[in-house]
């Protein structure tokens, strides 16, 4: 697999914090909150939306490189909205098209304290589809597809940082690769978390 | 910071410009009909609307141009922005309904709008019908035509870029010759090009962008293409479009031996293309990439919904005499065969017409289908592959897929209620035009084993409730719906289902379709083609028991007094056809085998002076309560002849209103037509001394010589008899009302009445 600029990125952050030295000096939290992936499908002549508020769980990892500036990753989990579609098409025993989808999230961010309360960052995320498959059912037979590979994409995030409690709120944007006539959407994504820190020994 | 800020802002909004790249269907842009979306009480047509929705054909109350307020109220109705003008451009007979439709076409600050424009549905077929300007003395036209029916296609919010300078070729200050020299310089290909003529024309959404262009429709004659039309967008040069003639090479068809088709050429090559069709060779699309921008194997026709593109259009060389398989393989020949026949007949019977179709064949691909986004006015897509082996490149599945382009302008694919009606009038559709272009069958595909269930004879689930519950397969929940078709095609004697003309029942539904909303199910189609069926041929008509009893036989109640069996027809008889305003009586009766109880009944009467009519039984207004008949005894005085009343009849035991429309005319021709009604307003007006001299020149026409050496005195009344010897201020004073209609009667010296005129004075 060809690996770009944004996997070398990741690979590197995760390679910083998963070092001895970097793991002394991370801040650990573990997140819940809800993200929002509002989406469409578009089939041959139907479609699928989804608008639906999903729960997100996570730990992220915050690593200090400057007084004012810190790196911080995340992985989360969110289980999407299933969708069904049906195509009206001269297809004898075709039942419908089915989407069945959930998303682990892999964020890295470059943060900048504002404030000791208010903080800012942007960074790159990446997608992976886990348990996902896309297809069609008939009365005969299935062909469904598992969903492999990464959709990347950009955030935007800005951090209320509490004694016990960070809330984060997060705009994000996948990357589009080709945009066709009928080409599904959902390519803008919020998040609302709340992380709970775990100071380290050597703080942050 | 500031720094960090901005360039985080810049980063993501490249990208949400980036990401809303899209081409827009025509439908999708929606800047059609604004003005009527909006309408309000303040506008003129919106008490003649019947119905709420605005969109589609709109049905009004008759009106005539007159009581809207003229040519420009009614024009406001349709768009308020005043550098936008129509034109009328032809006339065509209804099929179904009693009028003409009469075409208009927009034009903005006087240049043509592509497509846009309105049609209404009008009772007269006066060659100097309504015109609207620009023409002389425009309104009336003909002041007592009817508007029955709106259809608008009015493009609103043209601004700035549409209309600048056209810099391609400024309208002005530029001689003829300059600009055919500047637009040939445009067009591309291979020869010498001789622009024969350019017309600017303002085109809507010709780049999938929704925004108007400026462009210049140029025809122009290739020397080695032959004759060509181009759109030149007259603001910066670009060929956006470019047609070219047909060869009509033969080719051979898988089934169907060597076939004439209907082709074109471009530059040194003959393409599978025209002005409204081009076929796809999809053969090699192998894989597509799907939702979720997988590159995935193509398995079912559905699969190429983003795969079509030029190259794959078949061509070869013009010097070569005839099609071959090296070209194209034979089912792809025998799609833009068929495909070309059925949208004749689309045209020639339904009067649908398809302007931008694409077809694509596929050799493994499984099934045939209709993209979305496709309609008859735009550009359709369309794929078909094989089904077991078999292709479905078939008369009937070619005509069911077009057929959902039709159906898609009025009814939504989903949910499943529409879905069913989709396919069940796909279906109609493809068994109308296979019998058209091959045979009637009722089996869908034919001889492929896996669509003999689409067997509209043989359905498995002939009742609305078999399929009512159905949330899977429209195609199965379309079964009653298809299998109503052939019992209204076919008849059924056991159950009394007179036959009826297939081309009418598929004219009915088709005609059905802007009526019912865009989520349908079978209880709104039937109620709209019961109330068209009613409409046009009238409940005690065979075409009405067809309709009512076959939607009876799938089991849906249409609730009408005629689908009990045997039951007694309830229409209105007037006692003659020929009703003379002279006479003064008439009368409008039940008919004799009723069977209800006519003192639960009322009379209505509507229509001009509806108020004047007096009954032998009583009139209370327009109304008279009870009686098997209306017995007119007095018809009121009216301005001219013909008028149209409609007779309305309500009985409790029927449930609904039954009506008959009834003209009373003028039948010894002494009274002014409508025409003649308008005309004599313009030429009978003014002073005392203008009506006497104009008394004398019509009684010069009606060879009445008032001149003679005997002479004839000339003596006016108005119409409460009093003899008129007055002044204009005498006029005044006794408080005459203008417009009036006055009586000339012509006297012999010895007293002998000669003739009479009703004149109108204004």
């Amino acid at each position: 697999m060809k690996m770009t600029i944004f996997d070398y990125l990741i690979l590197g952050a995760i390679f910083v914090l998963g070092s001895s030295t970097a793991q002394s000096q991370i801040t650990i939290s573990p997140e819940v909150g809800v993200s929002y992936l509002p989406f469409t499908v578009y089939g041959a002549n139907s479609m699928a939306s989804s608008n639906r508020l999903d729960y997100l769980i996570g730990l992220s990892g915050a690593f200090n490189i400057h007084k004012k500036w810190y790196i911080e990753t995340r992985m989360s989990y969110s289980q999407r909205e299933d969708v069904r579609w049906m195509d009206l098409c001269t297809c004898p025993g075709y039942l419908y098209d089915e989407l069945v989808h959930s998303d682990l999230n892999l964020d890295l961010g470059f943060n900048y304290k504002l404030t000791k309360v208010m903080h800012f960052g942007m960074g790159f995320m990446a997608i992976r589809k886990i348990n996902s498959y896309i297809g069609y059912k008939q009365i005969s037979e299935d062909n469904f597809r598992s969903i492999k590979g990464f959709e990347k994409g950009y955030f935007l995030a800005a951090s209320l940082n509490l004694n016990y409690v960070k809330l984060k709120l997060e705009y994000g944007r996948k990357i589009p690769i080709g945009i066709h006539l009928g080409q599904s959407s959902g390519g803008r994504r919020y998040n609302f978390v709340l992380a709970f820190p775990i100071k380290s020994q050597r703080g942050s | 910071m500031k720094f960090l800020t901005t360039t985080m802002l810049f980063c993501f909004t490249l990208l949400s410009i980036q990401a809303q790249k899209q081409t827009f269907l025509n439908h999708e842009c929606g800047n059609r009909n604004l003005t009527i979306e909006k309408m309000d009480d303040k506008s003129a047509l919106n008490s003649y609307l019947l119905e709420e929705s605005k969109k589609g054909m709109l049905k009004v109350h008759p009106f005539t141009f007159d009581e809207i307020g003229g040519w420009e109220s009614f024009k406001s109705a349709l768009t308020e922005d005043e550098n936008t003008s129509f034109e009328f451009v032809g006339i065509n007979k209804s099929r179904l309904m009693d009028g003409y439709f009469y075409r208009y076409q927009q034009y903005y600050r006087g240049v043509a709008v592509l497509g846009g424009g309105f049609t209404i549905l009008v009772s007269s077929e006066e060659t100097d019908a309504i015109q609207g300007p620009p023409c002389p003395g425009c309104p009336p036209g003909d002041p007592c035509a009817t508007v029955r029916m709106i259809s608008p296609y009015v493009y609103e919010d043209i601004s700035t870029g549409a209309l600048g300078n056209p810099v391609v070729s400024p309208v002005t200050g530029i001689t003829p010759a300059v600009q055919v020299a500047t637009l040939a310089s445009r067009l591309s290909g291979v020869g010498d090009k001789e622009v024969k003529g350019s017309v600017l024309r303002i085109a809507p959404n010709a780049k999938g962008d929704c925004n108007y262009r400026l462009i210049w429709a140029t025809e122009y004659d290739d020397a080695l293409s032959g004759e060509k039309v181009a759109w030149i967008d007259a603001m910066t040069g670009e060929v956006i479009l470019e047609n070219s003639r047909h060869l009509h090479k033969n080719a051979p068809t898988a089934d169907w031996g060597v076939q004439d088709m209907n082709d074109s050429q471009q530059g040194n090559n003959t393409v599978l293309q025209n002005d409204r069709l081009a076929v796809h060779n999809m053969g090699g699309v192998t894989t597509w990439t799907n939702p979720l921008n997988m590159t995935v194997p193509v398995t079912r026709v559905t699969d190429l919904v983003r795969s079509f593109n030029d190259n794959q259009i078949p061509q070869s060389p013009t010097t070569q005499a005839v099609w071959t398989i090296a070209d194209a393989p034979a089912d792809v020949f025998q799609a833009f065969w068929m495909t070309d026949q059925a949208i004749g007949v689309f045209f020639d019977d339904l009067n649908i017409s398809f302007e931008d179709v694409h077809v694509g064949v596929h050799p493994t691909a499984r099934g045939a289908v209709s993209f979305n986004g496709g309609l008859p006015n735009g550009r359709a897509d369309f794929a078909f592959g094989v089904i077991n082996g078999q292709s479905t490149v078939e008369y009937d599945i070619v005509a069911h897929e077009l057929g959902h382009s039709v159906i898609r302008q009025f009814i939504d694919n989903n949910p499943i209620a529409p879905g069913s009606l989709h396919e069940g009038i796909a279906d109609m559709i493809g068994t109308y035009i296979e019998s058209r272009l091959d045979a009637l069958d009722w089996v869908m595909g034919d001889a492929e084993p896996e669509l003999t269930t689409r067997d509209l004879q043989n359905t498995a689930r002939n009742c609305f409730t078999d399929v009512a519950g159905i949330t899977d397969i429209p195609h199965n929940r379309s079964e009653a719906l298809s299998h109503w078709f052939f019992l209204c095609v076919n008849g059924d004697v056991t159950n009394n289902i007179p036959a009826m003309d297939i081309l009418d029942v598929l004219t009915l539904v088709l005609e059905a379709l802007p009526n019912i909303g865009r989520t349908p199910d079978y209880p709104d189609l039937m109620a709209a083609t019961v109330d068209l069926a009613a409409e046009v041929y009238g409940t005690c008509s065979d075409q009405f028991l067809t309709i009512i009893r076959a939607w009876e036989q799938i089991c849906l109640e249409t609730n009408h007094w005629m689908a009990v069996p045997n039951a007694p027809c309830v229409t209105l008889n007037a006692s003659s056809g020929a009703i003379c305003e002279e006479t003064g009586t008439f009368s409008v009766c039940l008919s004799a085998n009723s069977g209800v109880n006519a003192n639960q009944g009322r009379w209505n009467i509507i229509g001009r002076n509806a108020t004047g009519f007096q009954s032998y039984q009583g009139m209370d207004g327009n109304l008279q309560v009870g009686g098997n008949c209306i017995a007119i005894s007095s018809i009121p005085n009216l301005p001219f002849y013909p008028q149209e009343y409609t007779f309305l009849y309500w009985n409790s035991a029927v449930g609904e209103r039954v009506s008959v429309r009834l003209t009373i005319r003028d039948c010894d021709g002494d009274d002014p037509s409508c025409g003649d009604y308008y005309e004599t307003q313009g030429l009978v007006s003014g002073s005392m001394d203008a009506i006497l001299e104009s008394a004398v020149e019509l009684a010069v026409d009606k060879q009445i010589d008032v001149r003679t050496d005997e002479g004839l005195e000339l003596v006016v009344y108005d119409l409460y008899g009093h003899r008129l010897h007055l002044t204009d201020e005498q006029v005044e004073r006794r408080n005459i009302g203008r417009p009036m209609l006055l009586l000339f009667t012509y006297w012999t010296k010895e007293g002998e009445l000669v003739a009479t005129e009703k004149v109108m004075f204004q």
